[in-house]
């Protein structure tokens, strides 16, 4: 306060003619040196949000003052006066810090978290903190933390027991049974009873919600007309711990589908159930949920720097050992910096930042599979030139898949033939063209195809691409254009490049990622006929009778070595048919520091915390 | 002056309103859409044609441009800057939380900046064509060439791996009360490296006003009295060069409030550099306009303030 009625005083004087230019620059100097002090005060002060507060800090505040006033006493010369008023501030941020220095860094390495330790994650600005708005896994690993999930996703992509204890499947895959734990309290006290599930379950499907998983959940019975009246039918709760839900068509990938990326999250119905459904993303618990029934609990999140949790002592399952987690927000390469001083526990390391890691003491570096893939795909539906099967196997033919696998993931990397390569009970299929590096054969199937070598064509990648997938694409461009298939590279922003692939008005379009590793059927969004945007992925436009035959067969058995059977048949037909150019699978890769015990590297790179609660740490 | 300021204050509200109409023509020729830009075309699918109609109508993107416009207008004239269009949270709230780190860096950083530039640019300007000089022309064509964020890189390997005498990244120190000591630590490294960044232009700037101004007349008039070279410099000399320096540090001003993206996201800072560049990413209209809005304020306040800052510090000057 006392700072504003000065400048107005100032202004004043000024205004009237009053104050001559000499005490003008001499309060101005005041002026900027006060406003720092402010500022700097303002940032560490400001602990939380509540900038209205601000007045009373400073007025509170004796340094300010007396900055004023050992500044007004010396006034004899004007000039070399600025100059103190310009240094002092600067007295504050440089020098004041390094004299307590010592003091300082002590405190930051050795902070009191009580007995079990904590962990440091690598983490993304997160758009929501509730798990019916989020669509990554990255942030979806972190509600299951907070709130629990149904089924949680394990290392290996396959779903595990974590609020449900277990899970019974009829036969024909359209009945599933969860049996929910009988001693699940939120963390206000209050039991979790199957009339959570139900009502969450409602949210996400009640259109009014928005959620995203109503697309997801759409063959539960009653789904697609349920409006948020009354009870849906297709879930039924015999008592307070069983909930069944009954689907139309069968889906064996059913507890997949529910359970990717990192689980469906289930709600305390007593806090939002008067929150109306249109509501909900919007409220401020979207942000800062209180109350879950996750084996953590949320103690703040700083935004955009870090997201705090720590443990939650009256979880139903054994409670985890680590005190806290953060999940820091930070560039990957500073990340890597940070693994490096040991502020930094686990992250996900980009290629090129593996070789610097392995030197680490401290550090060691996890490559493993993941279920993604790098592909491009190919318009066989809607571009007469890729009509001809042999076209694309010579796309295929053309590439030197190692080669590229090497240049783009330094060699983290597995060749996959077709989008069917997992989980472990599926396998790598039998009877698959390797498609082996022949620029040759390549040439030899484009002759006979009669391709016109004189045109070229065109490959669209997107400026969302990883680094890794432009290389890819770079090298593929190289490849088909010696093999006879001249090339042009079109970069396109992501949603162009989307309406682009949507519309079937494209050559080749390069995409990645995915899951596709975790279940076999999760490829049927990319192939089969009623997937068809804007109704699903088929971007290919990709139509054969009996790979749509094969997708729903495989969903309506249980069995999983009928369902290995139905697998392996589809992935021979693609495989012979290449509606896409798989390139290979891209390994996922972890830095973790040495002190993290019990820390499991899942396949699927956003999954890091699947099992936090286990963890412990050495130092 | 109090006449001329309230002019120039009236005429900016037409220039704003034409700034924001740029604005939103400007994002809306951006390709794609803000449901397309926040999720997955995959996903997309699997959420079907409807919901995404669903999501489009209550962003009230169904609207024509003109309309959404005037809704905009109107809301953001009443002080309703809307909600982000990706979280759903109010885009007042979420400026409010960053910019306070914004205006925290960006002082320490011009203040840096002023103190590396104001001695320098006049010692090179007093021993021209020294070796002192020379030292520091290359000096600051350095550091105008640097990248900031090479800059930022490498003071995060040197000064805070390799040396471990600042925090690497971020406003405090995880899982410890907030200190001042703690945060004005964390401000070193960022601080310093847009300060220096910001004092390359000040000290060419401060060298050549000071070129000029010790050629006049009255400096000397100034010597020819007898006074100390000193005294000359620092009373008669630096004091005139430094008004049309003020005017340039009063132009710097709204990067207070727009931040910096590249060092604010290297460092972790949360500030507006991170917000804007996260909106636009998104295509999060609601946040893109209301920072760009409140830059371009900014930028308007800040002209008038220097041409103010002008005629007060040098009387020739009246504006009427």
């Amino acid at each position: 306060m006392e700072d504003r009625t000065s400048l107005q005083q100032v202004l004043k004087k000024l205004t009237d003619e009053q104050i001559s230019r000499r005490k003008l620059i001499q309060r101005a100097g005041l002026f900027a040196a006060a406003a720092t002090s402010i500022s700097t005060l303002l940032a560490a002060c400001a602990d939380d949000d509540d900038v209205a507060d601000t007045d009373d800090d400073v007025a509170a505040e004796p340094e300010t003052d007396d900055t004023d006033d050992t500044e007004v006493e010396e006034t004899d010369d004007v000039v070399e006066e600025e100059d103190d008023h310009e240094e002092e501030p600067e007295d504050d941020t440089e020098e004041e810090p390094e004299t307590d220095d010592a003091e300082e860094m002590d405190d930051a390495e050795e902070p009191d978290f009580g007995e079990g330790g904590s962990v440091t994650v690598l983490w993304r600005t997160p758009v929501t903190l509730n798990p019916l708005f989020s669509n990554t896994g990255i942030e979806q690993q972190v509600h299951r933390s907070l709130y629990g999930a149904i089924l949680k996703v394990n290392d290996q992509l396959e779903s595990e027991p974590d609020l449900a204890d277990s899970v019974d499947v009829n036969e024909d895959a359209t009945q599933y049974t969860f049996n929910l734990n009988e001693n699940i309290m939120f963390t206000d006290g209050e039991q979790m009873t199957s009339d959570d599930v139900r009502f969450t379950f409602e949210r996400a499907i009640n259109p009014d919600t928005g959620s995203i998983w109503r697309g997801r959940l759409s063959n539960i019975e009653g789904a697609e007309d349920y409006d948020g009246d009354g009870d849906l039918e297709g879930i039924v709760t015999p008592d307070e711990y069983t909930v069944e839900l009954n689907l139309i068509e069968p889906e064996a990938g059913f507890l997949n589908n529910l359970a990717a990326f990192a689980g469906f999250c289930i709600l305390p119905k007593h806090i939002w159930e008067d929150i109306n459904p249109e509501d909900m993303q919007e409220n401020t618990m979207s942000m800062n949920p209180e109350v879950g029934a996750g084996p953590f609990k949320l103690v703040q999140y700083q935004t955009d720097q870090f997201l705090e949790m720590e443990r939650n002592d009256e979880w139903f399952r054994e409670p985890p050992q680590l005190e806290r987690i953060y999940m820091r927000i930070l560039e990957p390469s500073v990340g890597v910096a940070q693994l490096e001083t040991g502020e930094l526990d686990i992250m996900q390391l980009p290629y090129t930042e593996i070789e610097r890691t392995e030197e680490f003491d401290h550090a060691e570096v996890i490559s493993i599979p993941s279920p993604a893939i790098n592909f491009q795909v190919i318009n066989v539906g809607r571009n007469e030139r890729f009509a001809d099967k042999r076209v694309r196997q010579a796309l295929w033919y053309a590439l030197d898949h190692d080669g590229i696998m090497n240049a783009a993931t330094l060699g983290n990397g597995t060749r996959v033939l077709t989008p069917i390569f997992g989980p472990e009970w599926m396998g790598e299929p039998e009877g698959l063209n390797p498609y082996d590096y022949d620029p040759e054969m390549a040439r030899e199937l484009l002759e006979e195809a009669g391709w016109d070598f004189d045109e070229p064509m065109e490959a669209m990648y997107r400026t969302s691409d990883t680094e890794d997938r432009v290389t890819i694409i770079t090298i593929c461009q190289q490849q088909w254009t010696e093999a006879g298939m001249e090339t042009e590279l079109t970069l396109l922003e992501r949603s162009e490049a989307g309406d682009r692939g949507s519309e079937g008005d494209f050559d080749i379009y390069q995409i990645g990622g995915g899951m596709m590793g975790a279940e076999p059927s999760i490829s049927a969004l990319y192939f089969t006929s009623w997937n068809v945007p804007p109704h699903g992925a088929n971007t290919a436009h990709y139509f054969n009778d009996r790979v749509d035959e094969l997708y729903q067969m495989g969903q309506a058995t249980s069995d999983l070595d009928e369902r290995r059977e139905i697998y392996t048949e589809l992935a021979q037909i693609w495989n012979d048919e290449v509606p896409w150019i798989i390139n290979h699978s891209p390994n996922t890769v972890y830095g973790v520091t040495n002190r993290v015990q019990g820390f499991i590297p899942s396949s699927y790179v956003d999954n890091i915390l699947w099992n936090a609660e286990e963890w412990t740490v050495e130092d | 002056m109090g006449r001329y300021i309230l002019r120039r204050l009236v005429i900016s509200i037409p220039v704003l309103l034409l700034i924001t109409i740029t604005l939103f023509l400007l994002i809306e020729l951006a390709p794609g859409d803000p449901i397309s830009a926040m999720i997955d075309p995959d996903q997309a699918a699997v959420m079907g044609p409807d919901w995404i109609e669903a999501q489009r109508r209550s962003l009230g993107l169904d609207e024509p441009l003109p309309v959404r416009y005037g809704i905009w207008l109107r809301e953001t004239v009443q002080g309703n800057l809307g909600f982000s269009y990706l979280d759903r949270q109010p885009v007042s709230q979420k400026m409010g939380e960053r910019i306070w780190p914004t205006i925290y860096l960006m002082t320490a950083a011009q203040i840096i900046a002023l103190v590396i530039a104001v001695p320098l640019g006049v010692l090179s300007a007093v021993r021209q064509y020294s070796k002192i000089d020379f030292s520091v022309t290359v000096l600051a064509f350095i550091a105008v060439s640097i990248p900031n964020f090479f800059l930022a890189l490498g003071g995060i390997y040197l000064l805070g791996v390799k040396m471990g005498i600042v925090p690497t990244a971020g406003m405090g120190t995880m899982g410890s009360p907030a200190a001042m000591l703690d945060a004005l630590h964390h401000l070193l490294l960022p601080a310093s490296v847009l300060g220096f960044s910001l004092a390359a232009p000040l000290i060419r700037f401060i060298r050549s006003s000071m070129l000029e101004v010790l050629h006049q007349d009255y400096v000397q008039v100034a010597r020819a009295k007898g006074l100390a070279e000193r005294a000359v410099v620092i009373r008669h000399a630096l004091r005139n060069s430094l008004i049309p320096v003020v005017t340039v540090v009063a132009l710097n001003l709204p990067n207070l409030v727009g931040g910096t993206v590249i060092v604010e996201v290297i460092f972790a800072w949360p500030g507006m550099g991170t917000l804007v560049l996260n909106a636009v990413r998104a295509l999060d209209y609601p946040v893109i306009m209301a920072t760009n809005l409140v830059i371009a304020v900014a930028i308007l306040l800040a002209n008038l303030l220097a041409d103010v800052m002008y005629a007060v510090l040098d009387p020739r000057i009246r504006y009427s």
